[in-house]
């Protein structure tokens, strides 16, 4: 076990985090929210890139865990219902892309049967088919690219994200509170992927990887480690909670290496379906933000409608609603193709969306907003602040003066990779570390950016044009 | 206040595509965004911004140079008095009064100088900046309100206002628009228009008459226009030969360019933009770095006491520009180094070269504008041996090398 301090980051002071403790002090049970009526799955959203074949028409009845589509480019993973119901929608976006599968729920005690198999004395293989016929195969990204990791592959390491530094995260610890036994589980069967497949995969990486299990420093999270996996911890401000960090500093991927990677709580659904056989159904996540009448954690199902779960839990006029955190999460309004939780997101939150226009605000030295630079005083006697979705500036050209590199843990140069991404210079961007990073990792220094450029968007347009041309 | 907004409701369809006044829609955004925040909202990616942009970034560096800009004008007037009235006048001697010797008086001559000077230069690069942004169909930037602020400051008092004219509309267009507009200048513009003038106009821009606002006919006996750099150059090493003070050269007392005279006004102004996280403090501690190092090599190396090569550091370090330069001009964040240790090394080889300019290559007194227009060239070279080192590093972790 190794301790990893960063020391570059910073931490979004917003308001509107779930609380220690009750106003008792006593510890607060999540909120259950299971009862939904509208699940999906987000093609788009969940598989980026994804050229999807959907398995099933609309107005049929599926199971839960059944196949509803897969991915052109790798048919082997199944992309399977979170519920068992009728089909009520299949949306799609710009050319005929499927943007999201609606499952209107009506009984969930039929489901898919998984095959009986020990995690631990089955074929390497096996356990890899189980996984990918199960639905939950789709839970591990790959770097670079962090797209669905390849069915075929053996990747150099797995990391698991057991620790959450986004504004206003709630500590995986607590999401799988309860679920320990799993969790060791789903570990077990994480290192049977890093077993080789074949001849030829056995070559690729030089013996076979490890998991790394990265949480944060402080947690008690002895009763969730099996032996062989490496556990450290990640201390400091955002993003010392992003996987890209850990990649980093424990195990660098480039254009001849690919890690994996995956969230706690969906480790623990593989263990539970590996020693239940039982599809998981349940989802965890924190509902939160400045809009919120009352954050709290909820218990909910996987995939459910943001329409469902925020309803009544705030008063803004316009409000946007965010699968994940207010940094790198999806946009997901209630009620829209995509208003449903991803099967990443660890938490809802949501923002006022309504801006206003403010008088000369530039020239004064107390905005009631908050800025990373000194050039506000506001944050030197407020704590938190209600952000709302202002830009809070107009486009303009690049003027570093230093702003990307005070959030930048990482030993990328920001200035110089954000330039080679603004001028498209697929070569450069490369030799930076492009492959390293995905939007998470460069949300900060759009964030911290006084120019108000599109960094995020650029960088997903390079790894596109870089994974289309290899 | 509603009424304001309401009117540029009403105006701003005249402005955007297929208005009248299509052309002129960057006049529009700019007045309009001056008066109020933009309001637009995060499409995707970060949802929430931090609350700073161009505008706050660049009035802040003018709230930084607010206090040279302040004692510089009132130090223009003081020196007039001096000139005119009593060489031995103390700051301490003014009165707080209009009075022929009040600090009043002061400020106001003071005023009377540089309010032109401004002017000329807010007027005449400002119509080329807007100039270009409707040509170009962008927006009018911000980066102008500081060029415009640096360039008088580096004036001697009673340049010729068709100078300031001719200057900064070579600084703007030669220094910033052929390269893009600000982010993609190479040069500082307000460092490229001093040097244009500082070149073309030798006789009107240096010299011991220049730095005194009133014209030298008027001259009181006694008293000599030559700055403190100017003495060093006759007295070496013997400090009390010199025509000034040190704490007069620290404090500003002293004759010479309208801004830059003051290093406690400069430093003051260091504070603001380092702690404010706008300034870059690796460039200024660079600088200050390079300079000690070349200074006390030459001090070592000097053939006799009353060499140039034997002026000690700290007077060095408060005559000339090296203050403003160091801080105002070095830092600008588009032309200088733009990776972390690349800023150290380009602040390191600006003080360096400034000494190497000074010293050894008398005919330019003043080293710091030229030792920095030369690191501006050579910024994006740093940066790329830097980059050079940071891709090894990524290849050797990789296994690739």
């Amino acid at each position: 076990m190794s301790a990893i301090r960063i020391r570059r980051g910073f931490d979004v002071p917003l308001h509107g985090g779930v609380p220690a403790s009750g106003s008792a002090g006593e510890v607060l049970a999540p909120v259950d929210r299971t009862g939904i009526q509208r699940v999906a799955i987000l093609p788009s959203i969940e598989a980026l890139g994804c050229k999807s074949k959907p398995l099933v028409d609309e107005g049929a009845q599926v199971r839960l865990g059944q196949p509803l589509f897969v991915d052109r480019r790798d048919e082997d993973a199944l992309f399977c219902s979170p519920a068992s119901g009728r089909v009520a929608d299949i949306q799609r976006g710009a050319r005929r892309a499927v943007l999201s599968m609606i499952i209107e729920i009506e009984d969930d005690r039929e489901q898919e049967p998984f095959p009986g198999i020990n995690a631990l004395t089955a074929s390497a293989a096996d356990v890899r088919h189980a996984l990918l016929r199960s639905g939950f195969w789709p839970d591990l990204r790959q770097r670079p690219f962090d797209t669905v990791a390849r069915s075929g592959d053996v990747p150099a390491a797995i990391f698991v994200t057991a620790i959450d530094t986004r504004p206003l995260a709630v500590s995986p610890r607590t999401l799988i509170a309860g679920r320990e036994t799993h969790f060791r589980a789903g570990l077990l069967v994480l290192q049977r992927l890093l077993e080789p497949l074949g001849e030829n995969s056995a070559e690729e990486n030089s013996g076979p990887g490890s998991v790394f299990l990265c949480t944060a420093g402080g947690e008690d999270w002895g009763a969730c480690l099996v032996e062989g996996i490496e556990h450290n911890t990640f201390t400091g401000p955002h993003p010392a909670g992003c996987v890209g960090t850990h990649i980093h500093h424990l195990k660098p991927v480039g254009p001849n290496r690919r890690v994996w990677h995956i969230g706690a709580q969906a480790v623990a659904d593989i263990g539970q379906l590996f020693t239940t056989r039982n599809h998981p159904t349940e989802r965890r996540v924190a509902l939160v933000g400045p809009a919120l009448r009352e954050p709290k954690v909820l218990r909910t199902r996987r995939g459910a409608s943001t329409y469902e779960l925020v309803q009544n839990e705030f008063e803004a006029r316009e409000a946007r609603v965010i699968a994940g955190s207010a940094l790198e999460g999806a946009t997901a309004t209630p009620g829209s193709a995509t208003g449903f939780l991803n099967r990443f997101a660890n938490q809802l939150t949501v923002l006022e969306d309504d801006t206003q226009r403010e008088l000369l605000t530039w020239m004064l030295p107390i905005a009631g907003r908050h800025t990373q630079s000194n050039t506000l005083l506001d944050k030197f006697f407020r704590r938190t602040f209600r952000y709302d979705t202002d830009t809070n500036g107009s486009l303009r050209a690049i003027v570093p003066v230093g702003q990307y590199e005070s959030v930048m843990p990482l030993d990328v140069l920001p200035t110089q990779l954000i330039k080679a991404l603004a001028s498209g210079d697929m070569e450069t961007a490369e030799k930076l570390g492009v492959l390293e990073l995905c939007e998470e990792d460069l949300a900060l220094c759009e964030y911290v950016d006084n120019s108000k450029q599109p960094i995020t968007r650029w960088l997903r347009e390079m790894l596109t044009g870089i994974e289309k041309e290899s | 206040m509603k009424f304001l907004r309401n009117q540029l409701d009403r105006i701003e369809p005249h402005f955007v595509k297929g208005g009248k006044l299509e052309r002129l829609y960057p006049v529009y955004e700019a007045a309009d965004t001056f008066l109020y925040t933009p309001g637009q909202r995060t499409a995707s990616g970060p949802h929430v911004r931090d609350a700073i942009d161009l505008k706050r970034t660049m009035i802040l560096v003018v709230l930084a140079l607010l206090p040279a800009t302040l004692f510089g004008i009132w130090n223009v007037g003081f020196q007039a008095m001096r000139a005119t009235i009593d060489v031995g006048l103390r700051p301490g001697d003014l009165a707080f009064n209009f009075s022929e010797t009040g600090h009043l008086r002061a400020l106001w001559e003071g005023l009377y100088q540089f309010g032109p000077i401004y002017f000329v230069t807010v007027a005449v690069g400002g119509t080329i900046e807007a100039i270009f942004s409707i040509v170009r169909k962008h927006e009018i930037n911000e980066g102008f309100l500081v060029t415009s602020l640096l360039f008088p400051l580096t004036l001697p008092p009673d340049i010729p206002l068709w100078q300031v004219a001719v200057g900064i509309a070579f600084g703007v267009v030669i220094g910033k628009e052929i390269f893009g507009g600000t982010g993609m200048n190479i040069l500082n513009p307000a460092l490229t228009a001093r040097v244009f003038l500082y070149f073309a106009y030798p006789q009107q821009i240096s010299g011991d008459e220049v730095w005194v606002a009133a014209a030298k006919a008027n001259w009181v006996d006694g008293f000599a226009g030559a700055t403190p750099l100017a003495t060093f150059f006759t007295d070496g090493f013997a400090t009390e030969n010199y025509l000034y003070s040190l704490s007069d050269c620290f404090l500003g007392f002293v004759p010479g360019s309208i801004g830059e005279t003051s290093t406690v006004a400069c430093l003051i102004g260091a504070l603001i933009l380092v702690a404010s996280k706008i300034g870059s403090a690796r460039i200024m501690l660079g600088c200050l770095l390079g300079t000690a190092w070349t200074v006390l090599v030459l001090n070592a190396l000097a053939p006799t006491e009353d060499h140039y090569m034997a002026v000690p550091l700290h007077w060095h370090l408060v005559t000339g520009s090296f203050a403003f330069g160091a801080i105002f001009m070095a830092t600008d964040p588009v032309s200088a180094a733009q990776t972390n240790l690349g800023r150290w090394i380009y602040g390191f080889l600006i003080g360096g070269l400034m000494v190497l300019v000074r010293v050894l290559n008398p005919a330019y007194p003043a080293g710091i504008m030229l030792a920095i227009l030369f690191m501006n060239v050579f910024a994006p070279l740093i940066d790329h041996y830097v980059m050079k080192a940071n891709i090894r590093r990524r290849e050797v972790r990789l296994g690739v090398q």
